[in-house]
């Protein structure tokens, strides 16, 4: 019983210091931008580090981006999307997992230190040294755009394996089934819009609710939104 | 790369031009966190100066401050001065070095010309390894963050082998650390109310045993548009310092005189309101005496980007023959754009002062010094970076209405008025030129200057009818100098009475960069009647030319040379001429890593001249030729690889002699040789430094033509200083221990000079510095006892910075 014990809190310990670990840096956010850590919505502020398996939300016209703190990537994470954090430390590298539950991601890996993968509910994808975007539907079609280097591609279902390479994009419906072949015009203008969008400035509205107190005298509530 | 060998260049040896020669090398490079020292090497030169500053300024600032540099140790004639950590921030420093002569005159170094760039500093000098693990995660700007500053920083490669106590967060040239967020992989400092501008981030620490740092990072705060920020920046420095002195003499009839106690308030306020740069600067001492020379202090001071005022006490500069470096106390305005600029000063420039003597009758005669006022103006087209065209005025008057007339006159025995002291008027008009073409590295100027001087205004000005009777000549030009009196007054007393050559004085510079070699010409004559009392002394009836090279080879090989010549009797009015022929070449070798090698040869030649203009057989010319050659080679090292006491060694021999002819018969031939040794260590195990400098000097007279007038001789000296500095409780107290010991002997009086100082200084709280030093000097002379003295002296400090 005393060992159960001991090793118990021993693995609390150890769960609690890894879990005290930063895995990532929240580099930017804009607009409607929440975190969860623990199915629990956190108030965080500009530069919170993030922890393993922190999920981030976005709304609409609203933009995060993130790196992982062995200096090796950045996600950029589009208008309403959902990503959860995770990565976890074997013999030294940081081993990276980018969940996609839906929206656009970007992905941008300039080391090669640790493994990096986009995981959706259908494929995973394992890249290395490499830029390109994932997209997932409500449907559960995803894709992936490859700007530049290459991605090799799984399918969960059936356990096929892809290489998409550079100038590539691959799309994957909710059966498993691939289909590779370059990227169109439209496939790049994504890329380009979604850049566009995470530069631009958050539509800001307001609301005023007027207000009547006991003295007759009105005065208004703003809310921004 | 350019502008690096370029600034390495000058950091070798100041200009032959100048009356002293110095070795500088700019470190650079400074640590976040820890002062900075800054060393000069003055090679020759040593006893013509009074003091050397250090003037210094952020890169992103107009106004200079200045630092007394501290003479660090006899012997070896090293200037030192630390600029704090406080001070250097994370900022770009530029800097020069002001030495003040004994003559009054100021040798900036590197010179103001616009050619020569002042030295810099820049953060850089981390202790320890750079260290690529270290990653900036917050290199891009979040639109979330407003205008609160964040540093995260990842060390995730190190996270198993950094000593987490170790690090260290520099931001701003300030440790940080107590305000980072430190895990285990990641640390994040956040500033919610930055000060705009540009911010430099650093991260250190201590892995696997050795000191690592990260990059120096870099980045523009932006002005927080929620919170207009006030643009206003205050920064100063208060001090006190007093010193008291106990002198005791052996003999009662001694001719000793002992120091006057004395205190010293000083205050330097400095401020900038966005373009507006405001000073004030009071200094109070106890020296003040209203009958001599102001000690005193005050000014105020605003510069604007087209307006300078300052009030109160000034050192204008309108040109180097006209108007320089001379306290005026008054007003001193500067209006100035791209294209033309006016100044205007006016003020007194000597306080009234009475005093007496013993003509040697035993009468006490008054005498005194007249308050002098003076006025000038400046009016000049174009600027120091392309041509410029400068013409200056100046007026000093002697205001006869500021003395008694008994202070300054008595009646004799024949009823006749003496004069011990007149007032004199002198006027100085001067034209300067100069082109300058910085992409080229040339500049090529000159002046000229005219000045009348009266020396006595006391009889008034003479009329125009009066002056034509006077000269037998009627005047050139159909004036009234009795119109022109509140001007100048114009009477016999003035000098020339007719303008001409000898009024004047002149001055060419060429100042260029060929094939890396820094070249200066200068060429300078003064006529024999040239006189300008708002500059300081000037050799008239000379001429002088000096000409240096310097050049720079990768700033590992440096050669300097130079040629000075001087000859007076420029009119040719005297029986005969001297003339001083001067070169000297100078060398220093700098390897990284290696021990540093410097030589140098100083020659001068001085003779006289008979001048045939001249044909007065009364005249007995005695033709002499003095000669002297000084060689010195030094090395030095800095010894970083001994672990435990890394050490600064110093080494320098000199060896040289001078003779003397006259009439072509050897007067005297005297040799000299000396050898210096410093050696500085800076313990790590403890926070020890202690300082040994030890400096051996033969003198000998070897040959003599006349034993009576120039005696054989042999004498030594030893020069010895030991220093200990330690710090305590975190270098908040700094106790510290001085000895000098100074022996003569040989054939001169066996004496010997010690000094034995015992001095705490102690920083309580930031920028705070309050230091004490006791010193005890003792002097001995074996030959005669009853000129023997002990002098103790006690110095107080208290310095402020904010």
């Amino acid at each position: 019983m005393k060992k159960i014990l001991i090793i118990s809190l021993l693995l609390v310990a150890t769960m609690a210091l890894f879990a005290d670990s930063a895995v990532a840096f929240l580099a930017a956010n804009r607009g409607r931008v929440e975190l969860a850590r623990n199915n629990r919505n956190l108030r965080f502020r500009a530069g919170e580090m993030l922890q393993n398996n922190d999920q981030i939300k976005t709304g609409n016209e609203s933009y995060a981006a993130y790196k992982y703190v062995d200096g090796s990537s950045q996600v950029r994470v589009f208008a309403n999307s959902i990503v959860r954090v995770r990565a976890t430390t074997t013999n030294g590298s940081l081993n990276k997992t980018v969940a996609i539950d839906r929206g656009n991601v970007y992905s941008r890996v300039t080391r090669n230190t640790g493994s990096y993968r986009v995981e959706t509910s259908n494929t995973v994808a394992s890249v290395r040294g490499t830029g390109f975007l994932t997209k997932v539907d409500d449907e559960g079609y995803c894709s992936y755009i490859v700007e530049d280097g290459e991605i090799e591609l799984m399918i969960r279902s059936t356990g096929e394996r892809h290489l998409v390479g550079r100038g590539k994009t691959a799309t994957i419906d909710p059966d498993g089934n691939v289909n590779i072949a370059d990227s169109s015009e439209d496939d790049l203008s994504e890329l380009d819009n979604a850049e566009e969008q995470a530069g631009e400035e958050a539509n800001i509205r307001t609301i005023r609710v007027p207000v009547q107190n006991e003295t007759g005298e009105i005065k208004y509530i703003e809310i921004q939104y | 790369m350019k502008r690096t060998l370029l600034i390495a260049l000058l950091s070798m040896i100041a200009t032959l031009a100048l009356a002293v020669s110095i070795d500088h090398f700019s470190p650079g490079v400074y640590t976040f966190g820890a002062d900075t020292e800054l060393r000069i090497n003055v090679i020759d030169g040593f006893d013509t100066i009074r003091e050397v500053k250090l003037v210094w300024r952020r890169t992103n600032e107009t106004a200079w401050r200045k630092e007394k540099m501290n003479l660090e140790s006899t012997g070896a004639y090293w200037f030192v001065v630390d600029l704090t950590a406080r001070d250097l921030g994370d900022f770009d420093i530029e800097y020069y070095f002001e030495i003040a002569l004994l003559d009054g005159n100021i040798e900036n170094i590197p010179a103001l010309d616009g050619l020569s760039p002042k030295y810099t500093l820049s953060p850089g000098n981390m202790a320890g390894e750079l260290s690529e693990a270290f990653i900036l995660l917050s290199d891009e700007p979040n639109p979330s963050q407003g205008a609160e500053y964040i540093l995260a920083v990842s060390f995730y490669d190190l996270a198993t082998t950094i000593d987490p106590a170790s690090i260290k967060v520099w931001v701003g040239g300030r440790d940080v650390t107590k305000r980072a967020v430190i895990t285990d992989n990641s640390l994040i400092y956040r500033d919610p109310s930055p000060t705009p501008g540009n911010r430099r981030a650093m991260v250190s620490a201590i892995v696997d045993g050795r000191q690592v740092h990260s990059r120096l990072w870099s980045t523009d705060v932006p002005v927080n548009p929620d919170r207009p920020f006030l643009p206003l920046n205050i920064r100063g420095n208060l001090s006190f310092i007093s010193n008291v002195y106990d002198l005791n003499t052996a003999s009662a009839s001694s001719n000793l005189v002992e120091s006057v106690d004395d205190a010293t308030g000083k205050l330097d306020l400095y401020s900038t309101y966005g373009k507006l740069n405001m000073q004030a600067n009071f200094l109070v001492s106890t020296l003040e005496d209203s009958n001599q020379q102001a000690v005193n202090r005050y000014t105020i001071g605003l510069q604007l980007p087209v307006l300078d005022v300052f009030l109160g006490d000034s050192t204008p500069t309108l040109s180097e023959l006209s108007m320089a470096n001379r306290n005026v106390r008054g007003l001193a305005a500067k209006f100035h754009t791209k294209f033309l600029s006016l100044s205007w000063v006016h003020g007194e420039m000597l306080r009234a002062t009475t005093s007496s003597y013993d003509d040697g009758f035993g009468n006490i005669r008054n005498t005194g010094t007249f308050r002098q006022e003076a006025i000038g103006a400046r009016f000049q087209m174009g600027n120091d970076q392309s041509f410029m065209l400068g013409i200056n005025a100046i007026r000093n008057r002697d205001l006869i209405s500021s003395l008694d007339p008994a202070d300054y006159s008595y009646t004799d025995a024949n009823n006749d008025t003496v004069f011990t002291t007149t007032p004199r008027d002198n006027a100085v008009v001067s034209l300067d030129l100069r082109l300058a073409v910085p992409e080229q590295h040339f500049v090529i100027g000159g002046e000229i200057a005219g000045s009348m001087l009266n020396r006595n205004t006391l009889p008034g000005a003479m009329s125009q009818q009066e002056i034509e009777d006077y000269l037998e000549d009627d005047l050139p030009i159909n004036i009234d100098p009795q119109d022109y009196a509140e001007l100048f007054v114009i009477n016999k007393n003035i000098e020339p009475i007719m303008p001409g050559r000898e009024n004047l004085a002149w001055q060419a510079y060429l100042r260029t960069i060929i094939l890396k070699n820094m070249i200066d010409i200068r060429y300078s004559e003064t006529g024999p009647a040239y006189n300008a009392l708002s500059t300081y002394y000037q050799q008239n009836d000379t001429k002088m030319l000096s000409i240096t090279d310097q050049i720079n080879f990768n700033n590992i090989v440096i050669l300097a040379g130079g040629f000075n010549m001087m000859q007076d009797n420029l009119s040719g009015h005297k029986n005969e001429s001297t003339k001083s022929n001067s070169w000297n070449a100078q060398a220093t070798l700098r390897i990284p890593r290696f021990p540093y090698l410097k030589a140098s040869y100083f020659n001068n030649t001085s003779l006289n001249e008979l001048n045939p203009d001249i044909n007065d057989p009364a005249y007995v010319f005695n033709p002499f030729e003095r000669k002297s050659g000084q060689f010195s080679f030094g090395m030095g090292y800095n010894f970083i690889q001994i672990p435990v006491v890394p050490t600064n060694l110093d080494l320098t021999y000199r060896f040289g002699g001078d003779d003397s002819t006259t009439n072509d018969i050897m007067e005297y031939q005297n040799s000299n040789n000396s050898i210096n040794f410093s050696i500085t260590n800076r313990f790590v195990p403890v926070p020890l430094k202690t300082q040994i400098v030890l400096s051996l000097n033969q003198s000998n007279r070897d040959e003599t033509g006349s034993p009576l007038l120039y005696p054989l001789f042999e004498n030594q000296n030893m020069n010895l200083l030991l220093g200990a500095d330690y710090s305590l409780l975190k270098n908040m107290l700094r106790p510290f221990a001085r000895y000098k010991l100074l022996n003569l002997g040989g054939d001169q009086d066996k004496q010997s000079y010690s000094t034995i100082s015992l001095g705490l200084e102690a920083f309580p709280i930031r920028d705070l510095s309050i230091g004490t030093e006791i010193g005890f000097q003792n002097y001995k002379n074996d030959a005669d006892s009853s000129l023997d003295y002990d002098n103790l002296t006690w110095r107080f400090v208290l310095n402020q910075r904010f």
